[in-house]
């Protein structure tokens, strides 16, 4: 048994505060934060909270990039009583409104800069926007700066319920949504006990220390970068170099790791695929100091594995991991220093599950032995009890006392776990799940449109998976290019007006060339096979772009 | 999947309408800012480069992307 240091994830960064207050706690974008400016930020944007009438379990959307805003913030809504609810920051506005109805939220953090468009749709819903800048930032000198201090503990004049509250293990810290269209939507529910039980698993799994220095771009909103990257360090009081979330400059990722001497990275496998593209001296970066770099949230390629170490001079660093926010995050890695284990067809071996993770495979209703491939399920504390507010979804999601991931594999004769493919046709855009179906919705209700599909298309040389936009319209619509162009800008207008990013490609193509199964359904697979390998191309499906 | 056109024919308002594509956007200027003008993000930038490599056949590196601001510079990149 793994034993429990911290209660609740605030005990946590308030025994930081108390014990290593000077202790950096992060840098970012050139500031360091220490652990009491850290918990006196959290301190005051709970008291400002509070002052909102944010009460005990109240969720709360955090809309906020990589930032000393996010954990002040996260943290705050945490003292405060309340749910944090992180988001993608590039969240359109109607996803926005969609969530503020699911949650019944009635308060959402966003940057300052926030669209007035978001603030004026919100109102009509009964929710209040409020900015970062309204609650606190670390290090905060303002006139009320005085009124909150580490550890204090006032009476609520409203309702005499002491403040801050006293916050249970088995209280829920926040609500990570996964995929899901509107009408189906995944919120994974979190308690401080899961969090801290899968930082122990993950700290205990990949043997991380106090000395380890990590480096992160991950986006902050979500489970890896959340979890393994930003309250694993502060559960240690570890280093930590914090960047923006950005795909646009990874050069800038891997010169902060030889800059700080970073011990442990983590990205998806595109990400090292395109510093494989884009760095065309990586003999010129020192990346020696690296312990990990784990490859995970994707697929892991073989290829990928023996290419980044190649050319960056590096050797059984870069290491596979599994995971899923049901789970919290982290399930299993292989081990640094060893050689990965890659089987006949290819695919990688993600290690063993951590401790007190106990994995099974199940085909039907039976689990099968070594070598079988079936789905992946797993009993673990760190599991989610369900999805909010969703107790369809919450049903499928357990066999017995059985997390199911929805993921297939096999586990081999030393109990090593290959990840084989995924069950749904989940798309792990940009490091976010989307379901094919909330793009489709999305891009169906144009008048235009014969049939749609979403695919994800990883094409191995460029950005890792994308959603691409395959669309078949009526003859008659495509009268000329200046009415393609205006159908596909239309699309993309919509789907980053809903969604809040854009799709990678939008093709039009000529009716029934949408591969269906016997019952009329796309079938998703095939549609991106075709694409790969130039067919639909070749046999002239393809009306518009000429790319 | 290039087209037949030689890059020296290639015009800036045929690369204006591959960023109005990419972005969904109608109209795009000349001179349009990619990210603080048309609200073009990381990931947008990236899929927008790699539109021009398909169409054009050109490979843009990562240390030229922070040189590629505006609808302008993806044009002057495009055209080699």
């Amino acid at each position: 048994m793994l034993a429990p240091r911290f209660r609740t994830l605030l005990e946590m960064l308030e025994t930081r505060a108390r014990l290593q207050p000077e202790t950096t706690a992060f840098h970012f974008e050139g500031r360091e934060t220490t652990f009491s400016e850290l918990w006196r930020g959290v301190c005051l944007s709970a008291e400002r909270l509070r002052q909102q009438g944010i009460r005990r379990g109240d969720r709360v959307v955090i809309v906020l990039p990589n930032g000393p805003e996010f954990f002040v913030t996260f943290y705050g809504v945490l003292r405060a009583g309340g749910i944090a609810v992180p988001v993608f920051p590039g969240s359109g506005v109607e996803r926005l409104v969609s969530l503020v109805g699911l949650c019944g939220v009635r308060w959402l953090v966003g940057a300052s800069e926030q669209p007035e468009q978001v603030g004026q749709r919100l109102v009509l819903t009964g929710c209040r926007l409020l900015t970062a800048g309204d609650l606190a930032s670390p290090g905060f000198d303002g006139p009320d700066s005085d009124e909150v201090v580490v550890g204090d503990s006032s009476v609520d004049q409203t309702n005499d319920a002491p403040f801050p509250p006293v916050l249970q293990p088995d209280d829920l810290a926040y609500i990570q949504y996964t995929s899901g269209s509107t009408g189906d939507p995944k919120g994974v529910e979190l308690t401080h006990a899961m969090v801290l039980a899968n930082l122990e698993q993950l700290i205990a799994g990949m043997g991380i220390t106090r000395r380890e220095v990590f480096v992160s771009w991950l986006p902050v909103h979500h489970d890896m970068g959340l979890v393994l990257k930003t309250m694993v360090p502060f559960y240690l009081a570890a280093k930590l170099i914090l960047l923006p979330a950005s795909l646009t400059h990874v050069r800038r990722w891997l010169e902060a790791i030889e800059h700080h001497r970073g011990t442990f990275t983590a990205a998806p496998d595109f990400a090292y695929r395109l510093c494989l593209r884009r760095i065309r001296d990586p003999k010129a970066i020192d990346l020696s100091s690296l312990r990990v770099a784990l490859n995970a949230a994707e697929p892991v390629r073989a290829q990928t594995l023996v290419e980044f170490e190649s050319a960056f001079g590096l050797q059984q660093v870069m290491v596979p991991g599994y995971g899923l926010a049901e789970a919290t995050v982290g399930v299993s890695m292989a081990t640094p220093g060893q050689p990965v284990k890659v089987d006949a067809r290819g695919f990688v071996s993600v290690g063993r599950p951590f401790p007190e993770i106990e994995l099974a495979i199940l085909r039907g209703e039976e689990r099968v032995g070594a070598g079988d491939v079936g789905e992946i399920v797993l009993r673990s504390p760190a599991n989610t009890r369900g999805y909010y507010r969703n107790s369809k979804a919450t049903e499928k999601l357990f066999w017995r006392q059985f997390l199911r991931t929805g993921d297939l594999g096999y586990l081999d004769a030393e109990g090593e776990l290959f990840i084989v493919g995924r069950e749904k046709n989940i798309i792990i855009h940009g490091g976010r799940n989307v379901a094919p179906r909330e793009v489709e919705e999305i891009v169906d209700r144009l008048l235009t449109v014969r049939r749609v599909a979403a695919v994800g298309v990883d094409r191995g040389r460029v950005e890792g998976e994308q959603v691409f936009v395959f669309a078949e319209i009526r003859p008659k619509d495509a009268a000329c290019e200046a009415d393609l162009q205006a159908l596909v800008i239309a699309m993309v207008g919509e789907i980053h007006r809903e969604l809040g990013f854009r799709p990678g490609r939008v093709y039009l193509l000529k009716p029934r060339a949408v591969p269906l199964t016997h019952n009329g359904k796309v079938r998703h697979r095939e549609l991106r096979a075709r694409y790969l390998d130039g067919r639909l191309r070749g046999q002239g499906q393809i009306l518009f772009p000429d790319y | 999947m290039t087209q037949d056109v030689t890059k020296d024919e290639l015009t800036i308002a045929e690369i204006q309408t591959l960023v109005s594509l990419q972005l969904g956007i109608a109209s795009v200027g000349e001179e349009d800012l990619l990210v603080s003008e048309l609200g073009a993000e990381s990931a947008d930038v990236v899929n927008l480069i790699a539109a021009v490599e398909d169409k054009y056949d050109v490979v843009i590196a990562e240390d030229e992307i922070p040189e590629i601001r505006s609808v302008r510079d993806l044009f002057e990149r495009a055209r080699g």
